[in-house]
């Protein structure tokens, strides 16, 4: 990775929004590059300005000021029929609530961005191919309400390869699937990423997410989250969720993290459960391993 | 998108919300079947009073004796003298006098009788009137000269009195106010004229015996004369010759009102087809007024599709769709809900002008519907035009829709 250019390259992006006489600044200096083959978790609570984040890198919206450049085309200077254009070349989208037309089909509803295309060349072979590839070879001709949301969102990812983007963009791709389903196309996405060498972005707050992709993006207040952020960030996540049996365990070491300082025992148990949680990382990210395990001592210490 | 796929797109669109679609039609439904009604009867007015005008001939000039218009003193009336010398002009082909009265009873040996109207020809009239011979001749210069009881009659009156249409009547004798006449001839079958009045139920029998013993009170006066204008004149010209021909020998001074009137049948024929033409234009705007309201019922219509969904625009955007792309496709989509509307409207039209002409030819009156392609196809063109035009604010508003916003709503 290093110093060359992302194939997400941002600098100092900005977006206000003006409400009434209130000027709303819902992102703040982001500047942030995302590699090729990467795959990514936009991170953050509500109105943080993640959603806002991933409107500007996937192109649906402009920032008010900053340098955008996709895949080396400066976006942030394009118009709406350029972005459009950029849209359906080098992103694919997948939602939350999937967004299929209702009253088409599995294979028209993946030929739908052929239809906004240039490359219009076997595109009914190539939505075959996707939906094959997503394992609904056997459904092409099914509408939408005769399959699970698991395969909806499965025709969803379908539709968003086809025309063989550079990117694909997952905002809550798992928010409206029960656990099992949200875990296929969780490991689905994942294996466009490591066998196709797609750049996937994910937005999410679920994180269980943020712990099965190598990198976590995490907004605060309309900014990138500093180090010590995305540390507690990723630990918050640990805590929560590699201790689900300790029910217990759990309460206290959410009272660790919003610092319930005059409860010691608590504390303790607290930073065990962060402690125990943290055997999972150096796994799957390395390099951060350390400050985060850093710092709940400091915190325990303190107290 | 190509434009198969719009309409395609659009078809779907439209059978999948299949009542509100179909009410929706029903606006431009209703107003284009009363379009294409009002002009197919109405053009089929005009064609067959039109027609049955042109059969008086459109190379033809009525002169009658009299002024419709002004008073003149010391009006004189029309003599053979006066057709004699019409006749010897340049432009003219034949000048045929005749003298009619009103209706008289004719009856026949056998007790059966009609009411006809009687009328004093000479032979030039049968070309100047278009009549044909079914059996027999008709009068002839012979007749004429030696003043003969003979008479030539129509289909209804030979079956009035001899049982049918077709009876070999020639030879039979007949009474006018008592005078016997002998039937020479029979007429081919002409219809009904314009008014209404059957051209078949003529007698014609010679001039000179109609003003010496028929009509003893027209004697050498002639109660019209139709006037055969020689091709290579038009009646124009001809109109002119004769009317400074009889002013000449009626004595008027320029400037006077003329005695007497020359009718040109083209003249009528213009000025009924232009009063036809806008009572039909009349009726055709009245009914495209509610081709209007069907219009503004797509426009409603169309409204409430977009804010509905706003959220697969909003899709279609983020997939790379561009403001034209939604554009048309929601112009395609009104165009084709209007167009459909329309083409079953000129069915329901065209069912609907028969339907009329059907009652109209129970009732008694002949009408025959003018079906004219350049109003289907004008009508067709204009249902799209109207589903393009009152689509142009929808498909504006949704192709304006902001990706980001469109996604966000429920």
């Amino acid at each position: 990775m290093g110093d060359d250019i992302g194939v997400i390259h941002t600098e100092h992006i900005k977006k206000y929004y003006i409400m009434g006489d209130v000027e709303v600044r819902a992102l703040n200096d982001i500047t942030l590059d995302i590699y090729k083959g990467e795959l990514a978790a936009i991170m953050g609570p509500s109105g943080s300005g993640k959603s806002t984040l991933m409107n500007i890198l996937g192109c649906l919206d402009r920032p008010t000021s900053g340098i955008y450049k996709l895949g080396g085309e400066l976006v942030s200077e394009m118009n709406d029929s350029q972005l459009a254009d950029v849209r359906n070349r080098k992103i694919g989208f997948v939602f939350q609530s999937f967004n299929l037309l209702p009253r088409s089909t599995a294979l028209e509803n993946v030929m739908l961005p052929t239809l906004y295309s240039k490359n219009k060349r076997n595109a009914k072979q190539r939505a075959i191919d996707a939906l094959e590839m997503v394992g609904l070879g056997s459904r092409l001709n099914h509408k939408p309400k005769e399959m699970s949301g698991g395969q909806q969102q499965r025709v969803a990812i379908a539709r968003a390869l086809i025309n063989d983007p550079e990117i694909i963009m997952a905002d809550e791709p798992t928010g409206n699937l029960d656990s099992k389903s949200g875990k296929e196309i969780m490991e689905l996405l994942i294996r466009l990423n490591k066998e196709q060498g797609k750049t996937i972005i994910l937005v999410t707050h679920d994180p269980k997410i943020g712990k099965q992709v190598p990198r976590v993006i995490s907004v605060f207040d309309g900014m990138l989250g500093s180090e010590e952020e995305q540390a507690e960030l990723k630990r918050w996540t640990d805590v929560n969720y590699s201790k689900l049996d300790g029910l217990k365990n759990d309460k206290a070491a959410l009272a660790d993290d919003h610092a319930a300082d005059n409860i010691p025992a608590a504390a303790e148990t607290g930073t065990e459960g962060a402690v125990a949680g943290l055997a999972n990382v150096p796994e799957t990210e390395p390099k951060q391993s350390e400050p985060v395990s850093e710092t709940p001592e400091g915190e325990t210490e303190e107290e | 998108m190509n434009i198969t796929t719009l309409i395609k797109e659009a078809m779907n669109s439209i059978t999948s919300n299949k009542v509100r679609s179909f009410l929706t039609m029903l606006g431009i439904f209703i107003g284009v079947g009363a379009v294409i009604a009002m002009m197919s009867v109405g053009q089929g007015a005009q064609n067959s009073i039109t027609d049955s005008l042109s059969t008086l001939g459109t190379q033809t000039l009525y002169l009658t004796p009299g002024n419709f218009t002004e008073n003149v003193r010391n009006a004189q009336n029309l003599t053979n003298d006066d057709i004699e010398a019409i006749s010897r002009l340049e432009c003219v082909e034949i000048a045929a006098p005749v003298v009619s009265s009103q209706s008289y009873t004719i009856s026949q040996s056998n007790g059966k009788t009609a009411n006809a109207t009687v009328t004093g020809v000479v032979p030039g009239y049968r070309t100047v009137g278009n009549y044909d011979m079914m059996l027999g001749s008709f009068i002839t210069q012979e007749n004429i000269d030696s003043k003969e009881m003979v008479a030539v009659i129509g289909t209804e009156i030979n079956e009035s009195l001899f049982g049918a249409k077709n009876s070999s009547s020639i030879g039979e004798t007949i009474r006018i106010m008592g005078q016997p006449y002998r039937v020479i001839g029979v007429l081919e079958e002409k219809g009904s004229t314009t008014i209404g009045t059957s051209q078949d139920r003529n007698v014609f029998i010679p001039l000179s015996t109609a003003q010496s013993r028929l009509m003893t009170r027209q004697k050498n006066t002639v109660s019209q004369a139709s006037i055969l204008v020689k091709s290579e004149y038009t009646l124009e010209e001809a109109q002119a010759a004769i009317e400074s021909l009889l002013q000449e020998r009626h004595g008027i001074f320029e400037g006077n009102p003329n005695d007497f009137t020359i009718m040109n049948v083209q003249e009528i024929l213009n000025a009924v087809s232009s009063i036809m033409s806008t009572f039909t234009l009349f009726l055709g705007g009245v009914a495209a007024i509610s081709l209007l309201v069907g219009g503004i019922g797509i426009m409603n219509i169309m409204l409430v599709t977009v804010s509905e969904r706003t959220r697969e625009i909003g899709l279609r955007k983020a997939l790379g769709a561009k403001k034209g792309d939604i554009l048309a496709q929601f112009l395609v989509e009104s165009s084709v809900l209007s167009l459909v509307g329309g083409l079953l409207g000129i069915a329901f039209g065209l069912l609907l002008a028969f339907g009329i002409a059907r009652i109209a030819a129970m009732t008694g009156t002949e009408l025959h519907v003018s079906v004219n392609p350049v109003i289907i196809l004008g009508a067709t063109l204009f249902s799209i035009a109207v589903g393009l035009f009152f689509g142009v604010y929808p498909a504006n508003k949704a192709s304006n829709l902001e990706p980001v916003i469109a996604l966000r709503s429920e």
